[in-house]
């Protein structure tokens, strides 16, 4: 039998045709949605008390920004209100910093999107000053009780808390539920920062512990002697400072005119002595470790080393009395919890460039010597990218927000 | 020689071949001839159509008549990624802006290819038997978008539709000539192999740029893509036995092929945008700070690449169990392992202080053995039904495993296939399903310690269907 050509032919063109159009059916890729957004407010400078008549002529008037989560300003939410992280920045920064360096809003609004954190305010105030960072201290010329660089510890805890509440809606206490002391922000309080401001957190959260639940800090000078046999904690920059202002030792000349410029050890050194060890032109007080004579119409400021690089002991004593350790030391020989009813989680990266990894190992095995409950997390980087001070902070934010969320009561509508 | 000896040579034969090399695939899912396919790709000591010119070239001096041949098929390839792709170890890992632990598909395509060929068989020519065919080798086209930059990079040029694309179509010219050396006994066969090659290789890889510049913008995701082609000639020898009226043996070799492809290598680095950033960076690295203001670095440069294809031998025989059942067994050996790398003539400028990098994409892909298996049942002389299996490894190690080719891992082919006899033509049809073993890429891998990741972890799944038509003239 012979077959029909074209029958054939119209048999193997329709096979074609069904092979083209019958195939596999095309898969559907995940279309993202785009993620709700929170919002940093850009808050115009508040005027602040406690950094008003400070010597150095820093404006006292501060800027703020504040985080609010997605939802915030929905008016179906408008019910809602928010428990509060104040975050601080760090040395050389500004209250821009978490915003505009380390992407505060993009970090929070992902984790709340995940629902891995529950919504919160997070207010990020600003403790710059003219020698690049305030440590958040009351900075005080003694005997006679002047504000040197300012209070910003007072400012902090006045000032800008007081302005936050009245302007977004932070959580307070509901009624019945234990109240520790006289105030009712402690549970939906907390306080954090990196390096400088974790420093700042945890001198105010020991300072005020009846503000807040839970501290935090990223990367944070703890310790100013460290452990006194291996490492002496901010000691270990001095070197570095003589290096950068070219001083030898012994060299009383080089030694008087070390100045803040010479480099970013030297920049912190004497930022710590402003807010620590400004200098009094009270009758008797030694000058020979004054600096900055022209700032602050002729006050200064004391370092608590001399041209020898030894300690100077009435100066370093001052600066003993703003160290953590120190303060936890004494608090707890005292009798006293350092951190009543308060959560505490601190971290640092193996290669921190300032040594901060040992203040944080001295002060999580201090804590630990003392049975205080916290949680320390030493952190790496990756092949060709060591973790540094300040390199990982937008991931680090994401656990520091994951700790709080985790101490915060769960969020819920209030009348 | 005695039927024993010639089984236990046989046998000898296959057992070596088996050894040659740790596992075959890489650049296609879809095979040469639709009875070939149907028959799991046991086809070197059967070698009776027109695509005995892929398999055997002998095969074909034993055409009985003179043929034309249209072939077309249609291939569906699935692939499906997951993507695990962070930087660091353990709990310090860090998310780079890859899309993980979501399954993404490449935008999914469905071949629809031609093979044509024509054969001669003329008193005139004796017993030689001259031809010509054209297929198609290899053909891979996979688009993949699993990359955005991590939230706050905000670059303000969108990236590329997608960031990880192959495209490659080798196009084989094949003039053949076999000959019945002993009549019934023992054919030769020998073709050549005319390929031009059409590819595009797109991928997006991350540029570290300095240990001091904080997270999300220490590393610049860099496009890169080379579109080109180019040509490239190879060899094909065969012989086929008749070891007895009911057993056949086939033995058959291709040499390598090298196409240098000529074309053009685009890239394009992605700048994040800071404005804060930047001004620190101008502080410390005055003129850096342009990096971290947006917008993208671009260069376009005439690249050439080296395209090296494998060698492949293989031996199969086919036996007449009955009168209406022939088995077939096949295995061959792929020496994937040429792919070493795709090497760029030149490199690009590393974007943080200008210096020149390698262009190299490693491969690293070792060569497999596939093993085939086919039977053919007749039961009448207008009907042929065939089956067919094969088995055969990823040649692409995790080192060098993204989705750019999505060789997933071990291979299982299952064919069915059914032919009618309509005097003076064949109509033949084949369908063929490939199930490929899941594969997870568990660690990041810098083969050439260039700083950019080879591979892409994560869990890679696939499968395929495939359907072939063909339509044969006898003359």
């Amino acid at each position: 039998m012979r077959a029909d050509y074209k029958k054939v032919l119209l048999i193997f063109l329709s096979l074609i045709l069904l092979l083209s159009s019958g195939n596999c059916t095309k898969r559907t890729n995940p279309v993202k949605q785009a993620p709700a957004q929170g919002k940093v407010w850009i808050v115009p400078p508040i005027t602040s008390e406690a950094l008003s008549g400070n010597l150095i002529g820093d404006p006292i008037a501060r800027g703020i920004m504040v985080y609010t989560p997605p939802g915030y300003e929905d008016l179906a939410q408008a019910r809602i209100k928010y428990p509060v992280l104040f975050l601080l920045h760090g040395f050389g920064g500004d209250q821009g910093t978490f915003r505009n360096i380390y992407n505060i809003r993009e970090v929070a609004d992902g984790l709340v999107n995940r629902g891995e954190i529950q919504p919160m305010i997070i207010v990020m105030p600003d403790g710059s000053n003219q020698l690049g960072g305030s440590f958040y201290v009351n900075s005080v010329v003694e005997p006679i009780t002047l504000p040197y660089t300012g209070y910003y510890e007072d400012f902090i805890v006045k000032d800008v808390m007081s302005y936050v509440d009245k302007n977004f809606r932070v959580k307070y206490n509901k009624e019945g539920q234990e109240i520790l002391k006289d105030t009712t922000y402690k549970w939906n309080r907390a306080i954090s920062g990196h390096s400088m401001g974790g420093y700042g957190a945890f001198k105010i959260a020991t300072d005020h512990d009846s503000l807040f639940s839970a501290v935090s800090a990223m990367s944070a000078p703890f310790t100013f002697e460290g452990n006194g046999t291996d490492f002496y904690g901010i000691l270990e920059w001095i070197d570095g400072v003589f290096a950068e202002n070219g001083v030898t030792p012994g060299d009383s000349a080089s030694y008087a005119a070390m100045n803040p410029t010479a480099g970013h050890l030297s920049a912190k050194i004497f930022a710590m002595a402003a807010a620590f060890s400004p200098h009094s032109n009270f009758t008797g007080i030694d000058t020979s470790y004054r600096f900055l004579k022209d700032l602050g119409e002729g006050w200064g400021v004391d370092i608590p080393i001399d041209w020898n690089g030894q300690v100077v002991d009435w100066i370093w004593k001052k600066w003993l009395e703003n160290d953590i350790k120190t303060k936890v030391d004494t608090l707890v020989n005292r009798g006293e919890d350092p951190f009543e009813e308060m959560e505490i989680y601190f971290d640092c990266a193996d290669h921190d460039g300032l040594l901060l990894q040992h203040h944080a190992q001295i002060f999580h095995q201090t804590l630990t010597a003392y049975g205080i409950d916290h949680t320390y997390y030493e952190y790496q980087g990756y092949d060709n990218y060591p973790a540094g001070h300040h390199n990982f902070i937008y991931d680090r934010l994401a656990e520091v927000l994951k700790f709080h969320s985790r101490s915060f009561p769960e969020l819920e509508e209030e009348e | 020689m005695k039927p024993k000896l010639k089984l236990s040579l046989l046998l000898f034969l296959l057992v070596l071949l088996s050894h040659v090399g740790a596992q075959a695939g890489g650049l296609t899912f879809s095979e040469v001839g639709t009875k070939a396919t149907s028959l799991g790709g046991a086809f070197r000591g059967l070698a009776d159509d027109w695509s005995a010119c892929y398999w055997n070239p002998a095969g074909i001096a034993y055409l009985e008549h003179s043929e034309l041949n249209i072939t077309a098929y249609a291939s569906s390839p699935r692939p499906t990624y997951l993507p695990e792709v962070f930087f660091g170890q353990d709990e310090n890992r860090y998310e780079v802006g890859f899309k993980n632990g979501i399954k993404w598909y490449p935008d999914d395509k469905n071949y629809l290819r031609p093979n044509l060929s024509a054969f001669l068989k003329l008193d005139q020519l004796k017993s030689f038997t001259p031809g010509i065919a054209f297929f198609i080798p290899y053909d891979v086209q996979y688009a993949w978008k699993v990359y955005e930059p991590p939230p706050g990079y905000n670059n303000s040029v969108s990236l590329p539709k997608y960031d990880h694309q192959t495209d490659l179509m080798i196009l084989d010219f094949h003039p053949t000539l076999a000959k019945e050396v002993i009549a019934d006994k023992l054919s030769l066969g020998a073709g050549v192999s005319i390929q031009y090659g059409d590819f595009l290789l797109r991928r997006l890889s991350l540029v570290p740029v300095d240990s001091l510049i904080p997270r999300p913008y220490e590393n610049f995701p860099l496009d890169s893509k080379f579109e080109g082609d180019g040509w490239g000639v190879g060899l094909n020898i065969g012989l086929l036995l008749k070891l007895t009226p009911k057993l056949n043996l086939g033995v058959a070799f291709k040499t390598p092929i090298d196409i240098k492809l000529s074309g053009t290598t685009e890239l394009q680095v992605f700048l994040p945008e800071n404005d804060n950033l930047a001004q620190q960076v101008a502080e410390q690295s005055p003129g850096l700070d342009s990096l971290f203001r947006g917008g993208k670095l671009e260069n376009s440069i005439d690249d050439e690449i080296t395209l090296s294809l494998p060698a492949d031998f293989g031996a199969g025989i086919s036996y007449q169990y009955s009168e209406k059942l022939l088995l077939l067994f096949d295995v061959s050996w792929v020496n994937w392992s040429r792919m070493e790398e795709l090497k760029g003539k030149f490199g690009w400028n590393y974007p943080f202080d200008g210096s020149l990098k390698d262009a190299t994409l490693p491969l690293k892909w070792e060569d497999v053995t596939r093993f085939s298996v086919g039977c053919e049942y007749k039961p009448s002389q207008k009907i042929a039904l065939r089956g067919g299996y094969y088995f055969e490894p990823s040649p692409i190690p995790d080192e060098s495993f993204t989705p750019l080719f999505p060789d997933i891992g071990d291979k299982n082919g299952i064919s069915l296939g059914i032919s009618l006899h309509l005097a003076p033509f064949d109509l033949t049809y084949a369908y063929q399903y490939i199930g490929f073993k899941e594969r997870e890429v568990k660690n990041l891998t810098d083969i050439n310690q260039d700083l950019q990741y080879d591979n892409l972890p994560g869990i890679y799944r696939m499968n395929s269907h495939a359907s072939y038509f063909s339509l044969s003239y006898h003359f």
